[in-house]
């Protein structure tokens, strides 16, 4: 049966994305990476690595967007970002490539924070909170960001991207109780600056960032509406604006660590 | 200058979801998958639509609710009617 693609994105670090449709089944493609094929409801999926992909990213897609992706059909948000938690709470931080979630995130992983989410999170309404579900083990960072968390370069391959995988603490699934949008800001005189944002911005970061296979559903992106919604009024929201100079992510740390603790 | 007759009157397309945030209105069509927020005038302004008021109407309601002269007014209805009109998110209604 052919496929009818729905869209198609040139911005991941994975290459070409598209989304398609086949009869009942959706399909996924990374570039020259692999290949989902998932059935509307969720079931039988495959996940299919294209002959000649580097391993460390068909890990990296299979054990982050795929379970996501797959999640949003049944019930599931899907959003790209990275998540890390305390052991009771989870704060999640979103924003477009290269604007250093995965970074930030391994910052918090050697403060012992526990990872439940380096590229793709995963929540899930549970009575008025979102519960955030741990899917992945291990930060994808890249060399500058190893050097400014002091971290020894590990033996295995990086990715062609120049990401090198290390292994995190795992998380358990927690409650969501920060989103922090993340955005750099060479201008700065001061150090990073901690905002809230309302609502209705909130809602645009969080759309922006909403992975979704269902694109042809109404009835599906009607609901992913009512999540998104839902979960910009419950969950405070905040942007972080700071400097890109890596040297200079401690001082990130301190101020979401600051917030962290005051909630 | 934009021009649409104040006996004019529209309705919600039926491929648009709404959901209130605050003063704020998210509205997604649906058929396109695409979003888009109104500030809280918009919104004022998308309920009057809604509830099936003219243009002539919500003119005379901005012009009391904000203290506005009626070109003014005039301007910023048509100027909304018509971007929403072009994304599909409302019709012309039957019943204008």
């Amino acid at each position: 049966m052919s496929i009818v693609w729905l869209a198609e994105s040139s911005l991941s670090r994975a290459g070409r994305v598209r989304v398609g449709r086949s009869g009942r089944y959706y399909i996924a493609e990374w570039g020259k990476i692999a290949r989902l094929s998932v059935c509307e409801d969720g079931s039988a999926a495959s996940f299919t690595p294209l002959p000649g992909a580097d391993p460390t990213l068909v890990d990296k897609v299979e054990t982050g967007v795929v379970p996501v992706l797959v999640g949003t059909l049944r019930g599931q948000l899907g959003l790209h970002g990275a998540c890390v938690g305390d052991g009771a709470d989870a704060i999640a931080f979103l924003g477009d490539s290269t604007s250093g979630k995965s970074t930030l995130a391994a910052a918090f992983g050697q403060l012992g924070f526990s990872l439940l989410a380096d590229d793709a999170i995963a929540v899930k309404p549970q009575g008025t909170m979102w519960q955030v579900l741990p899917h992945e083990t291990r930060h994808f960072v890249d060399r500058a960001a190893l050097l400014a968390l002091e971290l020894a370069a590990p033996q295995q391959a990086s990715t062609p991207n120049g990401k090198a995988s290390i292994p995190a603490l795992k998380g358990t699934p927690s409650p969501l109780r920060a989103i922090i949008s993340l955005a750099f800001d060479d201008a700065l005189t001061t150090g990073p600056g901690l905002r809230p944002v309302a609502p209705v911005e909130a809602m645009g970061v969080l759309v922006r960032q909403a992975i979704r296979l269902a694109l042809d559903d109404a009835r599906r992106l009607r609901t992913e509406m009512d999540h998104l919604t839902d979960l910009c009024t419950s969950v405070p929201a905040f942007e972080l604006r700071r400097p890109r100079d890596l040297g200079r992510l401690v001082e990130s740390v301190r101020v979401v660590s600051t917030l962290w603790r005051g909630r | 200058m934009i021009r649409i007759h104040p006996e004019a009157r529209f309705r919600i397309a039926t491929n648009v979801h709404v959901r209130r945030l605050e003063a704020d209105l998210v509205l997604l069509d649906f058929a396109r998958g695409e979003y888009y927020a109104l500030d809280a005038i918009g919104a004022e302004l998308w309920d009057d639509i809604a509830r099936g008021a003219s243009i002539g109407e919500m003119v005379a309601a901005l012009v009391v609710r904000y203290d506005v002269p009626e070109a003014t007014a005039t301007r910023d209805a048509a100027a909304l009617v018509m971007e929403l009109l072009e994304r599909s998110l409302i019709e012309p209604s039957p019943h204008a």
